[in-house]
C-alpha cells in the first residue's frame, strides 16, 4: 500500500472512530449509569452515597493494581477492616443528615436464559459500619415481571459494625424465567461495604435460601 | 428528819433541772445530725454532679452513635419486588 493511501485509510478510520464515539457513549449512558451495570435506587436514595468501580476497572483479568487502585478507591474509609482480594467494588454510606426510614440499594439485571431450569447461587463479601441494616438480595423474574422467585435476606440482615464475610442466596431459576436481578442494600445510617459478586450455577442439592 | 427533807427537796430539784434540760439535749443531737447531714450531702455533692454528667455525656454520645432506622423490613421488601432495572450485566464478567 502507498504511504498517502496508508495516511488516507487511517484518516477515514480515525474520522469514523470520531463519529462513532459519542454513540458508544449514549449507548454505555443507556445501559449502565456507572459502567458497571449498578443502578442506584432506594427510598429517600438522595440521602445515600453510592460508589461502584469505573468502567474498564474491576472486570476479569484486571491486574491486581488496578483492583488494590479499586479497593482503596471505593473502601477509603474502612481501612480498619481490609477488604478480601477481589474485583467489583461497591459501597453505600449514608449522607450524615440522611432522613429516617431511608435505603439505597445498588441493582443489576441481567437475561436468565443462561440459568434456566438451574439453581443459582449469588454470593460476595460483605462488610457493614454502624449499620442500620444491610442485605444482600435477588430476584428471579418472568414475563411482565411477575416475580418467580426471591430473597433480601430478611430474615438475617447484617446490623451494626460486622467484619468481612462471604454471603449467599441460592435461588432456583424457573424455566419460564426472563431476568434475574441482584444487589445489596442499606437501610438507615451507616455505611455497608461488598466485592466479588459472583453468580454460579449450583448443585441441586444445595439448600434454596428463598421463596418459593 | 431535817437532813432527810432536805435531800428530798434536792433530788426532786435534780430531777425538774433534768427533765427541763432533756428536750434541749434532744433538740441539740436533732440539730447536731442535721448539721453532719448537711456536711455530708456537701461533701458528696461534687461526686454526684460528676456523676450525672458522665451519664448524660454516655447517653449523648450513645444517643449520637445510634444508627437513624432505615425502611422498615417489609417496605424495603416490596420496594424490591416492585424494582425494575434495564437488564446491564452479565455475570461471567462481575466477579469470578
Amino acid at each position: 500500500m502507498k504511504p498517502t493511501r496508508r495516511i488516507f485509510v487511517a484518516g477515514l478510520t480515525g474520522a469514523g472512530l470520531w463519529a462513532a464515539a459519542p454513540g458508544l457513549a449514549s449507548a454505555q449512558s443507556r445501559t449502565s449509569p456507572d459502567g458497571q451495570g449498578w443502578y442506584r435506587a432506594g427510598i429517600n436514595a438522595e440521602d445515600y452515597i453510592f460508589h461502584t468501580g469505573s468502567q474498564g476497572i474491576g472486570r476479569r483479568g484486571q491486574r491486581m493494581s488496578d483492583a488494590d487502585e479499586l479497593r482503596s478507591r471505593v473502601f477509603q474509609d474502612s481501612l480498619a477492616f481490609p477488604p478480601p482480594e477481589g474485583l467489583d467494588a461497591v459501597s453505600i454510606r449514608s449522607k450524615p443528615a440522611a432522613r429516617p426510614g431511608g435505603m439505597g440499594t445498588l441493582s443489576r439485571t441481567l437475561p436468565a436464559r443462561r440459568f434456566l431450569g438451574k439453581r443459582v447461587r449469588l454470593s460476595a463479601n460483605i462488610h457493614t459500619e454502624r449499620a442500620g441494616r444491610v442485605q444482600m438480595w435477588m430476584k428471579v423474574t418472568g414475563a411482565h415481571d411477575r416475580v418467580l422467585a426471591f430473597d433480601d435476606m430478611q430474615s438475617r440482615p447484617l446490623r451494626g459494625t460486622t467484619r468481612w464475610r462471604r454471603y449467599s442466596i441460592v435461588l432456583n431459576v424457573p424455566a419460564n424465567a426472563v431476568e434475574i436481578s441482584y444487589g445489596f442494600l442499606l437501610a438507615g445510617s451507616g455505611a455497608a461495604f461488598a466485592n466479588d459478586f459472583a453468580l454460579n450455577v449450583t448443585p441441586g442439592t444445595t439448600p434454596v435460601t428463598g421463596q418459593p | 428528819m431535817l437532813e432527810e427533807d432536805e435531800a428530798d427537796a434536792r433530788l426532786q430539784a435534780l430531777y425538774r433541772s433534768v427533765s427541763r434540760e432533756m428536750p434541749s439535749a434532744a433538740v441539740d443531737m436533732a440539730i447536731l445530725g442535721a448539721a453532719q447531714n448537711k456536711i455530708r450531702r456537701d461533701r458528696a455533692a461534687p461526686f454526684f454532679a460528676i456523676a450525672a454528667g458522665l451519664l448524660v455525656a454516655v447517653l449523648v454520645v450513645r444517643d449520637i452513635n445510634l444508627p437513624t432506622p432505615g425502611a422498615a423490613p417489609e417496605e424495603t421488601r416490596d420496594y424490591l419486588m416492585a424494582l425494575h432495572t434495564p437488564v446491564s450485566g452479565d455475570p461471567a464478567e462481575s466477579g469470578r
